[in-house]
């Protein structure tokens, strides 16, 4: 009797695949690759500079991480709903500038409400344009970039806002609980809040819905125009509590503050695994990518390595990781 | 039913109220004539073949009933009462469940995520996926629907597993009408006669179900009655057991007219 062999053998083994595994196979694969490449560099540098491999170089990285990673989560909500916030790191220039003029003016905590709540107010401008009015995220928000970079540098007349109270330094430069940063805390925090948000909740479902296929998500009853404009607004937020670390890290306003930034937080979300065209990716994946940006550019500091070499090496890795990314969508759809 | 279209003869008697009603349903889009006049009974427990050619008005019709499309003119009844269907949300809300042509499944995103698309459990917006996997467990070991995994992305399952979910899904989703849209459209042998199987089953479990096919050995097959449509007008409506394919052909393509001329 060979037949009944062959069965029962198979059938636990549906079973067992029928169990809560989060993520397909491929997509961890990615993940992976950039947790092993994150590694090789730590061993890499320890070994060039031992100055890098000590601890309180390590909580470094992390607090030099907190803003981009702020901004990548804002650009991996805007990218895995098949769209792009080039204006995130405009936003942080304004935001900086006014908030301080608003901390001068208001007190610290009113300054620091006035700043996230414009911010906000952008994303959501972003996100009007784009949900209600069908106009294309790169060309909305590459607008909305050169807009906010004008005002800053207009209200500012391009000089930083001093004389901010000292306390106001204490968020995201001098504040520590224990031996951790105070940014790194915070950028933490939001991470576990905004993961929570796009995996547990009908919210994020959405997200992941529209990005896919946003006919697909718009017939099955989701309300696609409130979903996408309530990302931009996150990116915009986001950017904004990153403009506040930023900002108390200089303890001043600056106008200037997050320029190029944007490219840097696609250059994240790309490295995380990203799909270019939305619908798939992880949070978990991005912040690892956060992380192999912030690993690599402390550790060619400390190596001594000028600044342009930093920009060729991110350059070389976003390519190579895209080249990856391209291959695993093609695998998928075979 | 005397509100029968003045195109439609009074041959088709059925039983009972109608679970959906549409009475004197016309869409123009600016000169063109989609649907003019068009009256149409669902019945508890059915399965309604929808035909006509290319462009007689099967998709505007089912597009009216899904909510994708707000008729000009013309009134929709569920169970008796005047219903307000003006988007696909009134329309899932109300029980109507339409499984399109090219499926609307979302390939990036898992069966689970698939299945529950638009109405996940939830508990102040927080999903309870133990509850969708309890339920997609149930449901599909109930329309017997084999599928390898509930966390694969839909993108890679087969044309037939991709309905069966879809499928799957207006089931879920608590749906008393689902609408397939060409549902043996690019399916092998096998997996149509599995489709069509699952299409009685549907039937079976006391849905009523909306097919619109171009393949009339499929609607004979598993259909109760038959609506033909031609022109943007009913222009017929027979019982399976009560007609031949030749005369179905004929409404379609109104060849009858001529002879009858």
């Amino acid at each position: 009797m060979p037949e009944p062999l062959p069965v029962q053998p198979i059938k636990p083994q549906i079973e067992r695949r029928q169990l809560p595994v989060r993520f397909p196979r491929l997509r961890l694969t990615q993940e992976r690759g950039v947790a092993v490449s994150i590694v090789v560099l730590v061993v890499i540098f320890s070994y060039l500079q031992p100055r890098f491999a000590n601890l309180n170089n390590f909580l470094n990285i992390t607090r030099q991480g907190a803003e981009p990673a702020l901004l990548a989560m804002g650009q991996a909500f805007a990218m895995i709903a098949g769209g792009f916030d080039l204006s995130i790191g405009a936003i942080t220039g304004l935001t900086s500038a006014v908030l301080a003029y608003a901390v001068l003016g208001f007190g610290l905590v009113p300054g620091i409400a006035i700043g996230i709540l414009l911010g906000a107010l952008i994303g959501l401008t972003n996100g009007t344009l784009i949900a209600r009015y069908r106009l294309p995220p790169f060309i909305v928000t590459l607008g909305m970039l050169s807009l906010c970079r004008g005002i800053a540098y207009i209200i500012t007349g391009g000089l930083p806002v001093l004389n901010l109270p000292r306390e106001f330094a204490y968020i995201g430069g001098t504040g520590y609980v224990g031996p951790l940063p105070l940014a790194t805390i915070i950028a933490t925090t939001i991470f576990v809040v905004l993961y929570v948000l796009l995996t547990r909740f009908k919210f994020g479902y959405y997200v992941y819905a529209i990005g896919g296929d946003e006919s697909a998500a718009r017939l099955a009853g989701v309300n696609v125009r409130q979903v996408r404009t309530l990302v931009y607004v996150i990116s915009g937020t986001l950017a904004a509590i990153a403009s506040v670390l930023l900002s108390s890290r200089v303890n001043s306003g600056q106008p200037s503050l997050g320029d190029g930034s944007e490219l840097l937080s696609v250059a994240a979300v790309i490295i995380g695994g990203v799909r270019l065209r939305g619908g798939q990716g992880s949070l978990g994946g991005v912040m690892l990518g956060v992380i192999l940006l912030a690993v690599l550019s402390n550790g060619l500091n400390l190596i001594n390595m000028s600044s342009y070499v930093q920009l060729v090496a991110i350059g070389l890795i976003v390519m190579a990781a895209s080249v990856g990314s391209v291959i695993r969508g093609r695998r998928q759809e075979d | 039913m005397q509100s029968l279209g003045t195109a439609v003869d009074g041959r088709c008697q059925t039983e009972g109220r109608p679970l959906l009603e549409l009475r004197g349903i016309s869409k123009y889009y600016g000169h063109v004539r989609a649907l003019e006049e068009v009256d149409f009974e669902l019945y508890p427990g059915e399965i309604l073949a929808l035909v006509g050619d290319n462009g007689a008005g099967k998709s505007t019709l089912i597009k009216v009933i899904s909510g994708a499309v707000i008729p000009d003119w013309g009134e929709i009844f569920l169970d008796g009462r005047p219903a307000r269907v003006r988007s696909p949300q009134d329309a899932v809300s109300l029980g109507i469940m339409t499984v399109y042509q090219h499926l609307a499944l979302i390939d990036t995103r898992d069966v689970l995520a698939n299945l529950f698309l638009g109405r996940e459990p939830s508990r102040w917006g927080m999903i309870d996926r133990r509850k969708m996997q309890e339920d997609a467990k149930r449901v599909l070991d109930e329309l017997k629907i084999s599928i390898p995994s509930l966390v694969v992305p839909v993108g890679i399952l087969s044309g037939g597993q991709r309905q069966a979910v879809a499928i799957g899904r207006a089931l879920l989703q608590g749906s008393r009408i689902i609408i397939l849209d060409e549902p043996t459209a690019a399916l092998g042998v096998e997996e149509t006669r599995r489709v069509l199987e699952l299409t009685e089953k549907l039937r079976t479990g006391g849905l009523s179900v909306i097919m619109i096919s171009h393949n009339l050995h499929h609607v004979f097959a598993v259909a109760d009655r038959i609506t033909v449509l031609r022109g943007g007008r009913r222009v017929g409506m027979r019982r399976r057991s009560e007609t031949t394919g030749e005369e179905v052909v004929r409404l379609i393509t109104g060849v009858e007219l001529i002879d009858a001329n």
